[in-house]
């Protein structure tokens, strides 16, 4: 089942890196795919840029061929008009020419004077012009100034010569004011980032938007765009194309700013030039095109991440569930071998009680009553074992810093494995070479257990008349702690390496039809390598197949200076407290019996029972201070349990309230259990099944 | 009590002490000098004791009154604007200008005519201000007449009308009418001629004023026609001749020596002086420009300036003539300062601006360049000129012709109008045909360093005083009229002197020897006059020590003057005194010893000592010492 989980575990990986790859691959492809559609992209903006502001210059173009045509137009009609008339004064020249639109209508005499048609004198800038006007027969156009007052556009032509006031004129012309060409021919693009203009070959400019924010302003565009920051190979390139009377386009850099430059020629003298900041203007679209595309990219790697989630989640899936079955797995052994190691005590207690019950024979009884003690022991250990482990693993167990001597320690170990050494005829040294002098801080209930556990295995897996030992010495680590190390060797049937790599973890044993004769739970070493690595300390185990074993413990302890007096030592023999009464506070029948009885016949203490901690408080509070001498308090009952009565008891208003001793009993074991009793306002806490030592130990501290 | 004033004491001398040491420190580190002071030159009267950075406008152009300084100081008031005649020395000040600017004379402006420099000379010497938006506002028909190559080097100041300015109250007086063709016109003279009034001036001297006078009086004969225009492009390109087209000018030329009106002397004559004249009641009328009356306000006119337009043969085309009466361009050198350059284009947007365009207008008849801004109904010249100009009679300016001064000046000197026409049409063909010869100048000295203006006026006042051999010499340093605007540059000195020809000074002016007493003398460099007018100038005077301080209010800037061996300048002594005739006002002379007409002019008497010095260096020390107020 595991190696299913496994390669299913495997597979799964192998997948894994099978989609990360062919993922990175259509990364990496989508990648150059966007770099490539993005260039594309910005290529076909700038050709529609180009196309756009070529689009413009024609428009433009068309507009002054449309205009000049249109005046041209306007001034041969007027001429056309005054040739037909022939006016013989201003009021005749402006009624022949009444309806006609135009700007200023001009007449211009032989002798070069200016009039327009209300008889106002007209002032060009430059008068040379009038050689042109009277040397072609045709539309002539000048650029100049009109009064010192405006530029000005001249469309002369010449007329059949009228003379009015005496003058004679020959030439009529319209004067168009330079500010309507302007609206008409240079515009502003991009809000006003970008314009067009009319200029000469030299680069002066003819028309030029009024206002333009950051395009060329002054008087030669050239010189503009050099000022702007424009490299002089970009402008001299201009200005050979616009000399050379050339049509087309460019990118320049402008102050760091990519330029496209449309320029056409019009006619000899002038060329259009359409300037545009390409950055500027095309930073939305640039800007739309970069928000799709990462609206894209972020949909893109959403649904990457969905697709990853959903397999990570898959993946995780097949993993728990490859844990869970190991997890059943190993639940089942538990559970098989639990199954196992209880049945087999139980079915020697039952098996004893039933034969005990029907043989008549005292002595035989006694014997299976004693064996079957002995299961039942036996059965405690192993649930007090699977306890152990159980709160080991789930990490609730509590390490106490309390003072203990060590010397006691031992001296009670000694004396309780050479009890059961003697049993089974083994030889039990103890070699401690060197008296603790000093007390220690730490957990001595835990070092206890620790040896017993190790002292046990010794006496279980060694053969009658073998030989077990015990060694304990200490070094000192630093100024505050001490190394304590215990060897606890044997010279039983040892074990095999491969089990040795396997000794601390639970349920672990070695098959061996010796093993089999005294299996226990299989928990004792895993419990022992648990507790000393929760003290700090380290465990080692050395053996060999039937040459014995040794373990070995080194525990750091701080040591404690001060010193204690030694415990009086536990009279092992009950004694009688006789006409001393406790209130058994005891929901149980059963377990009220085995107190009452215990107690009235070991110790011939009178007891009392209440089944519920609220009639144990009734019954004390009833009572006469001094009537009972003891409460021996179950925790767990009905109506009010054994902590809240405690707590109600304490807080009776009665002399013997605060005094009387409450012992819990519970079948509560654990230390958290203890510390709850001690807080509700408990002197003790006798753990059930009612062990007579402990018992008598409390009996004799209380009752005294 | 006795303790707590004692503790005063001792607290009050210890903060003396401080302030004493903070003195003393200061003293240990004197303050840098103050812009525009230096030991041997003056830069200007302008009492500078702020600091301001001090703006230099090179002027080619003598701009009467200081309205353009007093406007930009107004507008611009961090910083000392000062107007620098140096540029406009001698005659050819084109010339003179591209020596200082080569020279890398400090300048921040420049007010010149319109130079007839090649582009690629104007690129290295100008500022190019094709790129600037300043040029929205102008005309672009203006900018265009200007262009070099699409370039824009020097912005158009206003077009200044120019006519025949005459004296409106001695007209009224007189029931003298305007004339309104050429026959009023001669007739006319010949009425205030027989009053003992000098009837007309105009000053041949610059062959501008024969363009503008005999082109406007025969417009309508010379250049009014499509046919005239053709004729005058073909003739500046010399593929044309005067003879069978400018006859009439020639022929009136002809009347004008007939009838005496104008004579040889207006080929030598001084305009100020002929502008002092009128205002003098001399003269009934004036050839002058629109700014006659600026110089009648500057100059104290007491009667008012009527303003008549140039009569023709036929009198329905007499008007105005209009020229551009100067230029701004900025020198080369400030690109080299780009945060000045950065102000000075800001001077220049100023001065292209309505509100600029105005404050240089003020009352003259001028005309804008820069679009919208029209004569103020408000100018008192306005009533004289309004009917020409609604008929259109204003003429533009007609462009130089070589030839064409010496054909006129040949009638004055007794020639006929064909030959002088043939003068005029050999010097055309013969301009278009050959280049001009190279002159060839003899080296006179040499100067062992350069000289500021001051130290030059001190070597001409020098040898003026020895020339003339008297106690004094005198040479007017740094104004514009019978002043001396050169400095001598280290190297050699060749016998080109034309930088030391003075301005308002015609052929009949020349050293002088007057007598004046020591009061005198002192008045006059207190309070020095040109042309009836008090300037602001030092008068370098050799054999006399000076210590002047230039910031201090007209009348205490002689701090003491003594002779130059340090002896009194005795108040009642009399001394004489050698000077150019019209340098010294005529209240401070005594009387007139002698005119030195023999020595010919300054460029004689300068070359005769040169040769003689062979090396000069300057010779200031202990003769002049400048005063300046301490920086703070």
């Amino acid at each position: 089942m595991k190696n299913d989980a496994y390669r299913r575990f495997i597979s799964m990986n192998g997948l894994f890196w099978a989609i990360a790859t062919v993922l990175l691959i259509a990364v990496a492809l989508s990648c150059f795919m966007f770099a490539y559609s993005y260039q594309s992209l910005r290529q076909a903006i700038q050709r529609e840029r180009i196309d756009y502001v070529e689009e413009i210059s024609a428009q433009i173009i068309n507009s002054q061929q449309f205009m000049e045509q249109e005046y041209s137009i306007q001034v041969q009609t007027y001429a056309r008009i005054l040739n037909n008339r022939k006016p013989e004064s201003l009021e005749e020249a402006r009624q022949s020419l009444s309806g006609q639109v135009s700007p200023e209508i001009l007449l211009i005499s032989t002798g070069g004077r200016i009039i327009n048609l209300s008889g106002e004198a007209v002032v060009l800038s430059d008068r040379l012009f009038m050689q042109d006007i009277y040397n072609n027969l045709d539309v002539v156009k000048l650029f100049t100034s009109l009064n010192y007052k405006t530029d000005s556009w001249l469309f002369a032509t010449p007329i059949e010569p009228i003379s009015i006031a005496g003058t004679e004129y020959e030439n009529v012309a319209v004067a168009v004011d330079a500010e309507m060409f302007r609206d008409n021919l240079a515009i502003s693009l991009f809000d006003h980032r970008g314009a067009s203009y009319i200029i000469d070959n030299d680069g002066s400019t003819v028309i030029k938007p009024l206002k333009t924010n950051i395009a060329f302003d002054g008087y030669n565009l050239f010189a503009s765009m050099s000022e702007m920051g424009a490299k002089k190979e970009d402008v001299a390139r201009l200005k050979l194309s616009i000399a050379d009377n050339d049509s087309g386009n460019f990118l320049i850099d402008i102050d760091r700013q990519e330029w496209l430059i449309s320029y056409q020629h019009i006619n000899r003298k002038n060329s259009i030039v359409v300037a545009i900041p390409l950055t500027v203007t095309a930073a939305q679209t640039y800007n739309g095109l970069n928000k799709t595309i990462i609206f894209a990219a972020t949909t893109v790697i959403l649904v990457g991440l969905i697709a990853l989630v959903i397999f990570l989640r898959l993946s995780y899936r097949d993993k728990e569930r490859a844990r869970q079955a190991l997890a059943v797995a190993a639940k089942n052994d538990f559970f098989s071998k639990m199954s196992h190691d209880m049945r087999t005590p139980l079915n020697a207690i039952i098996g004893l009680q039933i034969l005990a019950n029907e043989s008549d024979d005292i002595d035989i009884i006694k014997d299976y009553l004693g064996k079957s003690s002995s299961a039942a022991d036996y059965l405690l250990n192993i649930i007090n074992d699977i306890l152990d482990i159980d709160r080991i693993e789930s990490g609730k167990i509590i390490i106490a810093d309390q003072s203990f001597n060590m010397n006691q320690l031992l001296s009670d170990i000694k004396s309780f494995i050479t009890e059961i050494a003697t049993e089974k005829s083994l030889a039990f040294a103890t070699e401690i070479d060197d008296r603790f002098e000093t007390n220690y801080i730490g957990d001595p209930v835990r070092i206890k257990q620790i040896l017993v556990n190790l002292l046990n295995n010794a006496v279980k897996f060694t053969k009658p008349y073998g030989r077990i030992s015990l060694k304990a010495f200490h070094n000192a680590k630093d100024e505050i702690c001490d190394e304590v190390t215990l060897i606890v060797s044997d010279a039983g049937i040892g074990m095999s390496e491969e089990y040795m790599t396997r000794i601390f973890r639970p349920f672990e044993q070695e098959s061996s039809s010796y093993t089999q004769q005294y299996a226990g739970s299989g928990l004792g070493l895993a419990i022992v390598y648990s507790l000393v690595t929760a003290m700090g300390g380290t465990v080692q185990a050395e053996s060999k197949k039937g040459a014995g074993s040794r373990f070995t413990v080194i525990l750091p302890l701080v040591r404690d200076e001060k010193t204690y007096p030694l415990p009086p030592s536990v009279e092992r023999h009950t004694r009688s407290f006789a006409g001393k009464r406790i209130l058994l506070a005891e929901d149980n029948y059963i377990n009220q019996q085995v107190a009452i009885q215990l107690l009235s016949k070991k110790f011939a203490i009178t007891c009392e029972v209440a089944p519920d901690g609220q009639t144990a408080v009734e019954m004390f509070s009833a009572a006469a201070a001094g009537y009972y001498d003891m409460i021996l308090m179950d925790i767990k009952m009905p109506v009010m349990d054994g902590l809240e009565a405690t707590r109600h008891i304490r807080e009776l208003p009665r002399p013997d309230a605060k005094s009387i001793p409450i012992i819990g009993f519970s079948a509560n074991a654990f230390e958290e259990d203890v510390a709850l009793s001690i807080k509700a306002g408990m002197n003790g806490h006798l753990v059930k099944p009612i062990d007579i030592a402990a018992l008598s130990m409390v009996l004799e501290k209380n009752l005294k | 009590m006795m303790k707590r004033r004692m503790r005063k004491y001792i607290i009050s001398a210890l903060a003396l002490m401080l302030m004493a040491a903070a003195l003393c420190g200061c003293a240990a580190e004197p303050a840098p000098p103050l812009e525009g002071t230096a030991d041997n030159d003056i830069l200007t009267f302008a009492d500078n004791s702020q600091n301001k950075p001090i703006i230099r406008i090179a002027m080619q152009h003598h701009i009467p009154d200081d309205f353009l300084i007093t406007t930009l100081q107004a507008q611009f008031p961090d910083y000392l604007f000062v107007e620098d005649y140096t540029a406009s020395a001698g005659t050819k000040s084109i010339k003179n200008l591209q020596n200082l600017l080569d020279a890398e004379e400090p300048m921040d402006l420049i007010i010149t005519g319109l130079p007839e420099l090649p582009a690629a000379e104007c690129e290295r010497l100008f500022v190019n201000l094709s790129a600037e938006s300043l040029l929205n506002d102008y005309l672009l028909s203006s900018l265009n007449s200007i262009s070099l190559n699409g370039n824009i080097y020097f912005l158009p100041g206003v077009s200044t009308m120019a006519g025949i300015a005459y004296n409106a109250d001695m007209f009224a007086q007189h029931g003298w009418q305007i004339p309104t063709n050429t026959d009023e016109f001669f007739a006319l003279c010949e009425t205030i001629e027989a009053e003992g009034i000098t009837p007309f001036s105009t000053c041949f001297k610059y062959q501008s004023q024969i363009n503008r006078l005999l082109g406007c009086m025969c417009y309508d004969q010379l250049y009014m026609t499509p046919q005239d225009a053709a004729w005058l492009q073909e003739v500046q390109n010399g593929r044309a001749s005067f003879t069978g087209h400018m006859e009439p000018a020639y022929e009136l030329a002809q009347r004008f020596y007939d009838t005496g009106v104008i004579t040889l002397d207006s080929f030598t004559a001084s305009l100020t002086q002929q502008r002092n004249a009128f205002w003098d009641g001399e003269y009934a009328m004036i050839d002058y420009k629109g700014e006659i009356y600026t110089y009648g306000d500057a100059e104290g006119a007491d009667f008012e300036v009527g303003f008549m337009p140039y009569p023709t043969g036929d009198s329905q085309y007499s008007g105005y003539y209009t020229l551009p009466n100067y230029y701004l361009a900025l020198p080369k050198t400030l690109e080299a300062d780009p945060e000045r350059l950065a102000f000075m284009k800001e001077v220049l947007a100023f001065l292209s601006s309505a509100e600029g365009q105005q404050a240089i207008i003020r009352d003259s008849l001028s005309l804008s360049n820069v679009k919208g801004v029209e004569l103020s109904p408000d100018n008192p010249a306005l009533k004289y000129v309004i009917d020409a100009y609604q008929k259109g009679n204003i003429y533009p300016e007609i462009t130089y012709i070589k030839g064409y001064s010496e054909g006129i000046r040949s009638i004055f000197e007794g020639g006929s109008v064909a030959d002088a026409l043939a003068i005029t049409d050999e010097i055309i063909m013969h301009s278009s045909a050959t280049a001009e010869p190279q002159a060839q100048y003899e080296t006179l000295a040499t100067a062992e360093t350069d000289f500021t203006v001051l130290e030059t006026s001190y070597y001409i006042a020098d040898k003026l005083k020895a020339a003339a051999g008297t106690d004094i010499g005198l040479m007017i340093n740094h104004s514009f009229f019978v002043s001396n605007l050169a400095a001598i540059s280290a190297g050699d000195i060749t016998s080109n002197l034309d930088l030391f020809v003075m301005k308002g000074v015609d052929a009949q002016d020349c050293l002088t020897t007057y007598r004046l007493t020591g009061a005198q003398l002192r008045e006059l460099m207190e309070h020095p006059m040109v042309n009836d007018v008090e300037i602001d100038a030092l008068i370098a005077a050799s054999g006399l020590a000076v210590k002047y301080a230039p910031w201090n209010e007209r009348g205490s800037r002689v701090i003491e003057l003594t002779l130059e061996d340090g002896t009194e300048l005795r108040d009642d002594e009399l001394y004489t005194v050698a000077a150019w005739n019209g340098a010294i006002a005529d209240e401070y002379i005594t009387d007139t010893v002698e005119v030195h007409d023999e020595l010919g002019a300054l460029t004689d008497i300068l070359a005769a000592a040169l040769r003689e010095d062979k090396s000069i260096a300057p010779d200031i020390a202990g003769r002049v010492t400048l005063i300046w107020p301490e920086a703070e």
